[in-house]
Protein backbone atom coordinates (compact mmCIF):
# COMPACT_ATOMS: atom_id res chain seq x y z
CA UNK A 1 0.00 0.00 0.00
CA UNK A 2 1.16 3.46 -0.95
CA UNK A 3 1.01 6.14 1.32
CA UNK A 4 -0.22 9.44 -0.13
CA UNK A 5 -1.22 11.83 2.85
CA UNK A 6 1.93 12.66 5.85
CA UNK A 7 2.45 14.00 8.95
CA UNK A 8 3.69 17.43 8.74
CA UNK A 9 4.57 20.61 10.05
CA UNK A 10 1.55 22.85 9.43
CA UNK A 11 -0.26 20.30 8.22
CA UNK A 12 -4.31 20.26 9.63
CA UNK A 13 -5.53 17.27 11.36
CA UNK A 14 -8.64 16.95 13.16
CA UNK A 15 -8.89 15.64 16.34
CA UNK A 16 -12.03 13.88 17.70
CA UNK A 17 -11.23 13.68 20.86
CA UNK A 18 -11.45 17.73 21.32
CA UNK A 19 -13.35 17.68 18.06
CA UNK A 20 -11.56 20.24 16.57
CA UNK A 21 -9.26 21.15 13.24
CA UNK A 22 -5.68 21.66 15.23
CA UNK A 23 -2.62 22.33 13.21
CA UNK A 24 0.69 20.19 13.58
CA UNK A 25 3.47 22.53 15.26
CA UNK A 26 5.67 19.96 16.33
CA UNK A 27 6.40 15.65 16.25
CA UNK A 28 7.32 14.72 19.47
CA UNK A 29 7.98 11.07 19.14
CA UNK A 30 6.97 8.28 16.58
CA UNK A 31 3.36 8.15 18.17
CA UNK A 32 2.66 11.65 19.38
CA UNK A 33 2.58 14.99 18.25
CA UNK A 34 2.13 18.35 19.30
CA UNK A 35 -0.96 20.72 18.02
CA UNK A 36 -2.47 23.82 18.25
CA UNK A 37 -6.05 24.79 17.69
CA UNK A 38 -5.83 28.19 17.02
CA UNK A 39 -7.11 29.47 19.50
CA UNK A 40 -4.10 29.70 21.91
CA UNK A 41 -4.36 26.04 23.27
CA UNK A 42 -1.79 23.28 22.78
CA UNK A 43 -2.57 19.80 22.88
CA UNK A 44 -0.57 16.28 23.22
CA UNK A 45 -2.28 13.96 20.35
CA UNK A 46 -1.50 10.41 19.79
CA UNK A 47 -0.87 9.78 15.77
CA UNK A 48 -3.29 6.90 16.07
CA UNK A 49 -6.20 9.70 16.99
CA UNK A 50 -6.41 12.08 14.22
CA UNK A 51 -7.98 12.49 10.97
CA UNK A 52 -5.76 13.95 8.20
CA UNK A 53 -6.93 16.53 6.06
CA UNK A 54 -5.23 18.01 2.84
CA UNK A 55 -5.59 21.74 4.64
CA UNK A 56 -2.30 23.66 5.30
CA UNK A 57 -1.24 26.08 7.50
CA UNK A 58 2.16 27.89 6.98
CA UNK A 59 4.07 28.15 9.77
CA UNK A 60 7.72 26.76 10.96
CA UNK A 61 8.76 24.09 13.54
CA UNK A 62 7.67 25.34 17.11
CA UNK A 63 5.80 28.39 16.45
CA UNK A 64 4.65 29.86 19.38
CA UNK A 65 0.66 29.85 20.03
CA UNK A 66 0.80 33.77 18.75
CA UNK A 67 2.35 33.32 16.02
CA UNK A 68 -0.24 29.71 14.74
CA UNK A 69 -3.07 31.97 15.84
CA UNK A 70 -2.02 34.24 13.25
CA UNK A 71 -1.58 31.95 10.49
CA UNK A 72 -4.55 30.19 11.37
CA UNK A 73 -7.47 33.14 11.07
CA UNK A 74 -5.20 34.15 7.95
CA UNK A 75 -4.98 30.77 6.25
CA UNK A 76 -9.12 30.17 7.22
CA UNK A 77 -8.93 26.90 8.65
CA UNK A 78 -12.44 27.48 10.74
CA UNK A 79 -14.49 27.62 7.64
CA UNK A 80 -12.46 25.88 5.02
CA UNK A 81 -12.81 22.57 7.75
CA UNK A 82 -16.44 23.07 7.80
CA UNK A 83 -17.02 23.38 4.29
CA UNK A 84 -14.81 20.30 3.72
CA UNK A 85 -16.50 16.56 3.15
CA UNK A 86 -15.06 15.19 6.58
CA UNK A 87 -16.63 17.78 8.63
CA UNK A 88 -19.95 17.13 6.47
CA UNK A 89 -19.67 13.89 7.56
CA UNK A 90 -19.32 14.05 11.34
CA UNK A 91 -22.45 16.87 10.83
CA UNK A 92 -24.50 14.28 10.01
CA UNK A 93 -23.45 11.67 12.22
CA UNK A 94 -24.25 14.51 15.10
CA UNK A 95 -28.05 15.10 13.64
CA UNK A 96 -28.56 11.17 13.41
CA UNK A 97 -27.42 10.83 16.80
CA UNK A 98 -29.48 13.24 18.29
CA UNK A 99 -33.35 12.81 15.91
CA UNK A 100 -36.05 12.57 19.15
CA UNK A 101 -38.70 9.58 18.32
CA UNK A 102 -41.07 11.36 16.54
CA UNK A 103 -38.01 12.55 13.58
CA UNK A 104 -36.74 8.59 13.58
CA UNK A 105 -40.37 7.93 12.41
CA UNK A 106 -40.52 10.98 9.98
CA UNK A 107 -37.17 9.71 8.18
CA UNK A 108 -38.75 6.03 8.28
CA UNK A 109 -41.80 7.12 6.54
CA UNK A 110 -39.75 9.43 3.76
CA UNK A 111 -37.17 6.34 3.18
CA UNK A 112 -40.16 4.24 2.30
CA UNK A 113 -41.77 6.99 0.19
CA UNK A 114 -38.51 7.22 -1.51
CA UNK A 115 -37.87 3.61 -2.09
CA UNK A 116 -41.23 2.79 -3.85
CA UNK A 117 -40.68 5.54 -5.99
CA UNK A 118 -37.01 3.89 -7.03
CA UNK A 119 -38.48 0.36 -7.10
CA UNK A 120 -41.63 1.64 -9.47
CA UNK A 121 -39.39 3.33 -11.74
CA UNK A 122 -36.94 0.15 -11.88
CA UNK A 123 -40.07 -1.94 -12.46
CA UNK A 124 -40.66 0.08 -15.62
CA UNK A 125 -37.34 -0.35 -16.59
CA UNK A 126 -37.54 -4.11 -16.68
CA UNK A 127 -41.01 -4.07 -18.24
CA UNK A 128 -39.10 -2.10 -21.01
CA UNK A 129 -36.73 -5.15 -21.47
CA UNK B 1 -12.96 -5.32 71.64
CA UNK B 2 -10.62 -2.37 70.78
CA UNK B 3 -12.50 0.56 69.83
CA UNK B 4 -9.49 2.73 67.86
CA UNK B 5 -10.18 5.78 67.40
CA UNK B 6 -9.80 6.32 63.09
CA UNK B 7 -10.38 9.14 61.34
CA UNK B 8 -13.21 7.09 59.62
CA UNK B 9 -16.31 10.01 59.67
CA UNK B 10 -18.94 6.72 60.39
CA UNK B 11 -16.87 5.58 63.66
CA UNK B 12 -16.61 9.29 64.41
CA UNK B 13 -20.22 9.92 63.90
CA UNK B 14 -20.88 7.21 65.90
CA UNK B 15 -18.68 7.68 68.50
CA UNK B 16 -20.38 11.52 69.31
CA UNK B 17 -24.33 9.80 69.22
CA UNK B 18 -23.53 7.04 71.64
CA UNK B 19 -20.68 5.63 73.62
CA UNK B 20 -20.27 2.11 71.73
CA UNK B 21 -20.79 -0.06 75.03
CA UNK B 22 -22.45 -3.33 74.97
CA UNK B 23 -26.04 -3.55 76.13
CA UNK B 24 -26.11 -3.80 79.83
CA UNK B 25 -28.55 -6.48 80.32
CA UNK B 26 -27.29 -8.27 77.19
CA UNK B 27 -25.96 -11.62 79.83
CA UNK B 28 -29.76 -11.87 81.69
CA UNK B 29 -32.16 -13.22 78.66
CA UNK B 30 -35.16 -12.34 80.18
CA UNK B 31 -35.14 -7.87 80.03
CA UNK B 32 -35.50 -7.80 76.61
CA UNK B 33 -37.50 -4.25 77.08
CA UNK B 34 -34.88 -2.78 79.08
CA UNK B 35 -32.14 -3.44 76.34
CA UNK B 36 -30.86 -0.01 75.04
CA UNK B 37 -30.50 0.15 71.23
CA UNK B 38 -27.49 -0.41 69.81
CA UNK B 39 -28.15 2.45 67.41
CA UNK B 40 -30.58 4.94 67.65
CA UNK B 41 -33.81 4.20 65.68
CA UNK B 42 -34.71 6.88 63.06
CA UNK B 43 -37.99 8.69 63.30
CA UNK B 44 -39.93 8.53 60.11
CA UNK B 45 -40.61 11.83 57.97
CA UNK B 46 -43.41 11.91 57.29
CA UNK B 47 -45.10 10.60 59.75
CA UNK B 48 -47.39 13.34 61.37
CA UNK B 49 -51.01 11.82 61.80
CA UNK B 50 -52.63 15.30 61.32
CA UNK B 51 -51.61 15.06 57.39
CA UNK B 52 -54.39 13.15 55.24
CA UNK B 53 -52.62 11.30 52.68
CA UNK B 54 -54.51 13.98 49.99
CA UNK B 55 -53.20 16.94 51.29
CA UNK B 56 -49.39 16.10 51.64
CA UNK B 57 -47.31 17.75 49.32
CA UNK B 58 -47.24 15.85 46.00
CA UNK B 59 -44.29 16.57 43.62
CA UNK B 60 -45.68 17.59 40.09
CA UNK B 61 -44.00 16.26 37.39
CA UNK B 62 -42.38 18.52 34.83
CA UNK B 63 -44.27 17.67 31.24
CA UNK B 64 -46.43 20.03 29.07
CA UNK B 65 -50.01 18.78 28.23
CA UNK B 66 -50.11 17.65 25.20
CA UNK B 67 -47.13 15.98 25.43
CA UNK B 68 -46.59 12.49 23.21
CA UNK B 69 -45.34 9.76 25.93
CA UNK B 70 -44.45 6.33 25.09
CA UNK B 71 -45.67 3.66 27.40
CA UNK B 72 -43.89 0.75 28.64
CA UNK B 73 -46.04 -1.65 30.71
CA UNK B 74 -49.61 -2.82 30.41
CA UNK B 75 -51.65 -3.67 27.62
CA UNK B 76 -51.12 -1.28 26.00
CA UNK B 77 -47.48 -1.48 26.23
CA UNK B 78 -44.89 0.70 22.96
CA UNK B 79 -48.21 2.61 22.08
CA UNK B 80 -47.48 6.02 21.77
CA UNK B 81 -49.78 8.40 23.99
CA UNK B 82 -50.74 12.05 24.58
CA UNK B 83 -49.99 13.59 28.31
CA UNK B 84 -53.41 15.74 29.33
CA UNK B 85 -52.62 16.16 33.27
CA UNK B 86 -51.41 14.66 36.32
CA UNK B 87 -53.98 13.88 38.79
CA UNK B 88 -53.89 15.76 41.97
CA UNK B 89 -54.32 13.21 44.59
CA UNK B 90 -52.71 10.33 43.25
CA UNK B 91 -49.84 12.17 40.93
CA UNK B 92 -50.94 9.78 38.08
CA UNK B 93 -50.64 10.89 34.90
CA UNK B 94 -54.00 11.22 33.00
CA UNK B 95 -53.40 9.98 29.55
CA UNK B 96 -55.73 9.28 26.16
CA UNK B 97 -54.79 7.69 22.84
CA UNK B 98 -56.50 9.60 21.05
CA UNK B 99 -58.78 6.37 21.17
CA UNK B 100 -59.72 6.55 17.49
CA UNK B 101 -55.69 6.32 16.39
CA UNK B 102 -54.30 3.68 18.49
CA UNK B 103 -57.47 2.22 20.92
CA UNK B 104 -56.24 3.69 23.99
CA UNK B 105 -58.66 5.56 26.32
CA UNK B 106 -58.80 8.18 29.21
CA UNK B 107 -56.76 6.13 31.19
CA UNK B 108 -54.25 6.85 34.56
CA UNK B 109 -50.52 6.05 33.90
CA UNK B 110 -47.47 5.93 36.49
CA UNK B 111 -44.79 8.15 35.36
CA UNK B 112 -42.29 5.71 36.05
CA UNK B 113 -43.48 3.10 33.45
CA UNK B 114 -43.82 5.60 30.54
CA UNK B 115 -40.96 7.24 28.41
CA UNK B 116 -41.39 11.04 27.87
CA UNK B 117 -40.66 12.16 24.07
CA UNK B 118 -40.15 15.91 23.76
CA UNK B 119 -42.87 16.01 20.88
CA UNK B 120 -45.72 17.59 22.18
CA UNK B 121 -49.03 18.60 20.78
CA UNK B 122 -49.51 22.78 20.83
CA UNK B 123 -52.26 22.34 23.35
CA UNK B 124 -53.03 23.49 26.78
CA UNK B 125 -55.04 21.90 30.11
CA UNK B 126 -58.04 23.97 29.18
CA UNK B 127 -58.02 23.02 25.89
CA UNK B 128 -58.59 19.20 25.95
CA UNK B 129 -61.71 19.97 27.88
CA UNK B 130 -61.43 17.29 30.77
CA UNK B 131 -64.49 18.08 32.99
CA UNK B 132 -63.45 18.33 36.80
CA UNK B 133 -65.69 15.28 37.75
CA UNK B 134 -62.62 13.33 35.59
CA UNK B 135 -60.43 12.59 38.95
CA UNK B 136 -59.21 9.74 40.44
CA UNK B 137 -62.42 8.33 42.28
CA UNK B 138 -63.53 8.46 39.03
CA UNK B 139 -61.43 5.80 37.48
CA UNK B 140 -60.69 3.62 40.48
CA UNK B 141 -62.51 0.42 40.22
CA UNK B 142 -65.80 -0.08 41.88
CA UNK B 143 -66.09 -2.46 44.57
CA UNK B 144 -68.28 -5.33 44.07
CA UNK B 145 -70.75 -6.47 46.43
CA UNK B 146 -69.66 -9.65 48.34
CA UNK B 147 -71.09 -12.61 47.29
CA UNK B 148 -73.07 -14.79 49.17
CA UNK B 149 -74.18 -18.59 48.71
CA UNK B 150 -77.78 -17.09 47.90
CA UNK B 151 -76.24 -14.56 45.13
CA UNK B 152 -73.79 -17.05 43.74
CA UNK B 153 -76.64 -19.82 43.58
CA UNK B 154 -79.15 -17.07 42.20
CA UNK B 155 -76.74 -15.78 38.93
CA UNK B 156 -75.10 -18.98 38.11
CA UNK B 157 -76.75 -18.60 34.03
CA UNK B 158 -76.02 -14.45 33.22
CA UNK B 159 -73.10 -12.99 33.85
CA UNK B 160 -72.69 -9.38 33.50
CA UNK B 161 -70.96 -8.04 30.70
CA UNK B 162 -68.47 -5.46 31.72
CA UNK B 163 -69.54 -2.81 28.99
CA UNK B 164 -68.00 0.35 28.90
CA UNK B 165 -71.01 3.31 29.62
CA UNK B 166 -72.16 5.28 26.91
CA UNK B 167 -71.22 8.15 29.56
CA UNK B 168 -67.34 7.28 28.85
CA UNK B 169 -67.65 6.75 25.36
CA UNK B 170 -69.23 10.12 25.15
CA UNK B 171 -66.59 11.66 27.43
CA UNK B 172 -63.83 9.81 25.61
CA UNK B 173 -64.92 11.10 21.71
CA UNK B 174 -65.31 14.94 23.31
CA UNK B 175 -62.22 15.03 24.83
CA UNK B 176 -60.37 13.40 21.63
CA UNK B 177 -62.07 16.41 19.49
CA UNK B 178 -59.37 18.50 20.56
CA UNK B 179 -56.55 16.49 20.39
CA UNK B 180 -57.78 15.19 16.87
CA UNK B 181 -57.96 18.31 15.66
CA UNK B 182 -54.42 19.95 16.45
CA UNK B 183 -53.32 16.23 15.43
CA UNK B 184 -54.25 16.96 12.22
CA UNK B 185 -52.38 19.35 11.32
CA UNK B 186 -49.09 18.15 12.15
CA UNK B 187 -47.88 16.13 9.26
CA UNK B 188 -47.09 12.22 10.04
CA UNK B 189 -48.45 13.15 13.58
CA UNK B 190 -51.73 10.77 12.92
CA UNK B 191 -49.66 8.11 11.62
CA UNK B 192 -46.89 8.47 14.19
CA UNK B 193 -49.62 8.21 17.15
CA UNK B 194 -51.23 4.99 15.51
CA UNK B 195 -47.86 3.21 15.35
CA UNK B 196 -46.39 1.14 18.58
CA UNK B 197 -42.85 2.38 19.51
CA UNK B 198 -40.33 -1.02 19.36
CA UNK B 199 -36.08 -1.37 18.95
CA UNK B 200 -34.77 -2.73 15.77
CA UNK B 201 -31.00 -3.81 15.60
CA UNK B 202 -28.35 -1.54 17.36
CA UNK B 203 -30.66 0.90 18.91
CA UNK B 204 -29.76 1.66 22.04
CA UNK B 205 -32.38 3.16 24.89
CA UNK B 206 -29.56 4.65 26.63
CA UNK B 207 -28.09 6.29 23.85
CA UNK B 208 -31.14 7.44 22.31
CA UNK B 209 -32.72 10.89 22.00
CA UNK B 210 -36.66 10.63 22.58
Amino acid sequence: MVFTEFISIGGVVYVPALNKACVITNVIDLNRLLVDDGSLNRYTVSVKNIKMTDLTVKISVGARPGTVKKAFAAADITNKFVASDLAKGIARKNTRANLTDFDRFKLMRLKQARNRIVKAELGKMNRKK
Amino acid sequence: MVFRECSCSFNAHASKKQQMSLPESRTEKGDQNEQTPFFKKKKKKNSDPAKSFSEKKRDSCSLESGQILILLTGRHRGKRVVFIKQMRQSGLLLITGPYSLNGVPLRRVHQKTTITTTTSLPLSTEDFQVPPFVDDSYFCTKKKPKATLESVLEDVGDKEKDEVSEERKSLQRKVDEAVLDSIKRIPYMGDYLSQKFSLSKGQMPHKMNF
